[in-house]
């Protein structure tokens, strides 16, 4: 794992959870990455002058909240909306990645995000977080978050 | 009367977020149009008076900056001021579409603050008159305020 990288994706997300979602973020060493395939998981793509894949995977009821807090709007009627906090999630990915790639690689980098999509957490996040360029788990509203980075060509 | 916004988002919830944002930022707001595409958006411009547009650029059926060049052609981006909404930071993207008439960038996350102090530099302090606010729907059949 990157340490760089590692400690990077660790700054944005918790800056931007509290920037964007109200939610305050603390590191965690556990992983707990088997109870993982029972999260809401988003991922975002991007390719230029650095490639990769960010992952967001985080509790329904953690997702739930941070939807709440961006729309303003109760938990309940999100849990009644039918996929809001899914949305979220993605806004949320994309946000992040945003953020983090330029940071990464630099603003005069050139690197294109694809639209973020509704995911499983990958295989390489669950059995081998250890070959990933960066994954940070945190604990948020009593809940755990995890950020993934796979970088195919990093420039770090 | 105020100004009307157009939000420009392939996603509902994030022309949702930037809804609420203009609404807390405390600009004089008239409607709040949505679209979900380039090409829904140029029928709203089209139909109705749109003092700011508030646009993503990454967008299925017609993208940002395919929309933008489409105003550009007829001359829109001279009286109508396009505000792009993105998490994308690249310096070259900023460039261009600077060039192309784009007059200020939001950068994900923002806040009600940041959008009002941009939607002041660009519209003034003078809210619009009654002329041509001409009802429209948007994407949703919805009008917001």
């Amino acid at each position: 794992m990157n340490t760089r990288i590692r400690r990077v994706l660790r700054k944005v997300v918790e800056k931007v959870l509290v920037d964007f979602a109200y939610v305050y973020a603390e590191p965690t060493a556990e992983l707990v990455l088997w109870t993982a395939s029972k999260y809401l998981c988003a991922s975002i793509s991007f390719r230029g002058d650095l490639s990769g894949t960010l992952y967001l995977a985080a509790t329904p009821a953690l997702c739930r909240a941070m939807a709440g807090n961006v729309l303003g709007v109760s938990e309940s009627r999100v849990r009644k909306s039918g996929g809001l906090e899914k949305d979220v999630l993605k806004e949320l990915a994309n946000i992040v990645c945003g953020n983090l790639v330029h940071r990464l690689g630099g603003r005069s980098a050139t690197i294109t995000l694809a639209p973020p999509r509704s995911c499983r957490l990958s295989a390489a996040c669950r059995e081998h977080p250890e070959r990933m360029a960066g994954l940070v788990a945190f604990t948020a509203e009593d809940s755990k978050l995890i950020a993934g980075i796979d970088v195919k060509d990093s420039a770090s | 009367m105020g100004y009307n916004c157009l939000i420009v988002d392939d996603s509902k919830v994030t022309r949702k977020i930037i809804a609420k944002a203009l609404r807390l930022s405390g600009i004089s707001l008239g409607e709040v149009y949505e679209a979900g595409n380039g090409q829904e958006a140029l029928k709203i411009i089209d139909a109705t008076a749109i003092h700011l547009v508030l646009a993503d650029l990454n967008m299925p059926v017609m993208d940002g900056v395919a929309m933008i060049e489409a105003m550009a052609r007829k001359g829109l981006m001279k009286t109508i001021p396009v505000v792009v909404v993105t998490s994308d930071r690249s310096a070259a993207i900023h460039h261009e579409l600077s060039a192309k008439g784009v007059r200020a960038f939001l950068s994900k996350p923002f806040t009600p603050e940041r959008i009002r102090a941009i939607a002041l530099e660009i519209l003034g302090g003078n809210p619009p008159g009654p002329a041509g606010t001409q009802a429209s729907t948007d994407k949703d059949g919805e009008r917001r305020a």
